[in-house]
């Protein structure tokens, strides 16, 4: 079972992005990168549903998980777009946050409670905007780090809630983002453009596994890995800003892990995950 | 004139004691559905606990049932949780699968029930033999299969088949 999420889910994400890095900077090209990554993010997904059938049909079906890759990946040509033209990004975002309501959240939070609609829109607009924003002055590992760490936790949470197609969809995202963090560890690269679409894959699963799961985890674990990587905008404050390099890093990512730290123990001291796959 | 009145009224007493006589109520008790899903090293069985319907005979026997998806249970505390989640049935989303006939008819072994199964909001016409009796009390036994990725069940096709075995037992008085 290990080998085969290896096989279908781990590895190939990884190696995508990792490659298709590497050729973007060969191209040594200024745009190459943020198209490259992009594209990694999308074939991650495709090579998901064609190893593992996360969704046969391929178009999105009623199911939130079949709509969160090409959310996800949508999100992402927002980022990409935002730099040279923010008007058309913006534009596309709202559609994109719109189908993502329309979609994703259920149609009781609607109206109760009043701030269930803004809460969901502006996550991951403002974590993900906002980490674009903070990518651009500092460039570096941290934020594809913390970004992948955040949605392999919000997986490992969601499998203790029995919902794997939900968890296969965050954990392709978080190896691709891993790939990304280690070329940038080794070469530093501007990553924020993926981050619009990263963040709203992390908190429209992370409500897709509150809603639709049945489990004794706690709500709490399910929101904690979908605030988690918004903690790295105190890279923001011009004291942390101001920080030697190692320290400033250490100091931006200690909050979020911790965070995840929280989330993962509340969902294993609540479910026991066993190998043994049921179905 | 008194003649005519009696006459109205006989027949709507016959009326309605033909229409109360032909109508069987169906809950959880009197109706068992369960169902076998296999995998490549193994299976697993399971059923809906809440359900609700009528079996009516109304020139023609019609069948309607109403399946609460909630109640759904099976031989494993976390599968019964992940067949509630969104990879399988969706409860919250869908509360209920429902099943209306639209022909019952003899086939080469009993009889033949032609029906609309309504799942996951997808609804898709399926055919069944069963052994029906009636009478005072309707008795219904069928075993048949349907595929679960025709009502958009698509998780895991690989790995858990597509086809699902059903097993009806019918045992309803009037």
């Amino acid at each position: 079972m290990i080998l085969e999420a290896l096989r279908e889910i781990v590895g190939p994400p990884f190696v995508i992005g990792v490659l298709c890095i590497l050729f973007a900077k060969l191209l040594r090209s200024q745009t190459a990168v943020p198209i490259s990554i992009v594209v990694a993010f999308a074939f991650a997904f495709a090579s998901g549903n064609y190893l593992a059938d996360l969704n046969p049909e391929w178009w999105p079906t009623s199911k939130r998980a079949t709509w969160l890759p090409w959310l996800a990946v949508s999100g992402a040509v927002c980022g990409l777009l935002a730099r040279r033209w923010p008007l058309l990004a913006g534009s596309l975002w709202t559609c994109v946050a719109a189908i993502a309501v329309v979609r994703i959240l259920a149609k009781d939070y609607y109206t109760s409670p009043l701030w269930a609609v803004p809460a969901f829109v502006l996550l991951p607009t403002l974590t993900g905007f906002g980490l674009m924003k903070r990518d651009q002055q500092k460039p570096g590992f941290a934020i594809p780090l913390v970004m992948g760490l955040s949605l392999i936790a919000a997986g490992i949470v969601i499998i203790h809630a029995h919902s794997k197609s939900l968890m296969d969809v965050l954990v392709i995202g978080g190896i691709c983002l891993m790939g990304f963090a280690l070329v940038c560890a080794i070469s530093p690269f501007e990553t924020g453009a993926i981050m619009p679409g990263a963040s709203l894959l992390l908190s429209t699963a992370c409500f897709a596994g509150y809603h639709e799961t049945f489990s004794e985890v706690p709500p709490s674990a399910f929101w904690l890995p979908a605030v988690a990587p918004g903690l790295l905008l105190i890279g923001f404050l011009p004291f942390v800003d101001r920080l030697r390099p190692r320290t400033r890093i250490a100091i931006q990512i200690l909050p979020p892990l911790i965070v995840l730290g929280i989330a993962l123990g509340l969902a294993m001291s609540h479910e026991t995950l066993t190998f043994e796959d049921p179905f | 004139m008194i003649r005519l009145v009696l006459s109205l009224f006989i027949a709507g007493c016959t009326m309605l004691t033909a229409s109360a006589a032909d109508v069987y109520k169906l809950d959880g008790e009197n109706t068992k559905i369960e169902f076998t899903g296999a995998k490549k090293d193994g299976k697993h069985t399971g059923g809906f606990k809440t359900l609700e319907g009528t079996v009516t005979n109304d020139g023609g026997w019609k069948i309607e049932l109403t399946i609460q998806t909630a109640s759904i249970y099976s031989d494993n505390p976390g599968l019964t949780n992940h067949l509630k989640g969104g990879d399988f049935f969706g409860v919250k989303d869908h509360p209920t699968a429902k099943f209306v006939t639209t022909k019952i008819e003899k086939g080469e072994k009993g009889m033949t029930v032609r029906g609309k199964l309504t799942m996951l909001g997808k609804e898709k016409e399926i055919s069944f033999p069963a052994e029906i009796t009636t009478g005072d009390t309707f008795t219904l036994k069928a075993e048949f299969s349907i595929d679960r990725t025709d009502f958009g069940m698509n998780y895991a096709v690989d790995k858990v088949e597509k086809s699902v075995a059903l097993k009806v037992e019918v045992k309803a008085k009037k």
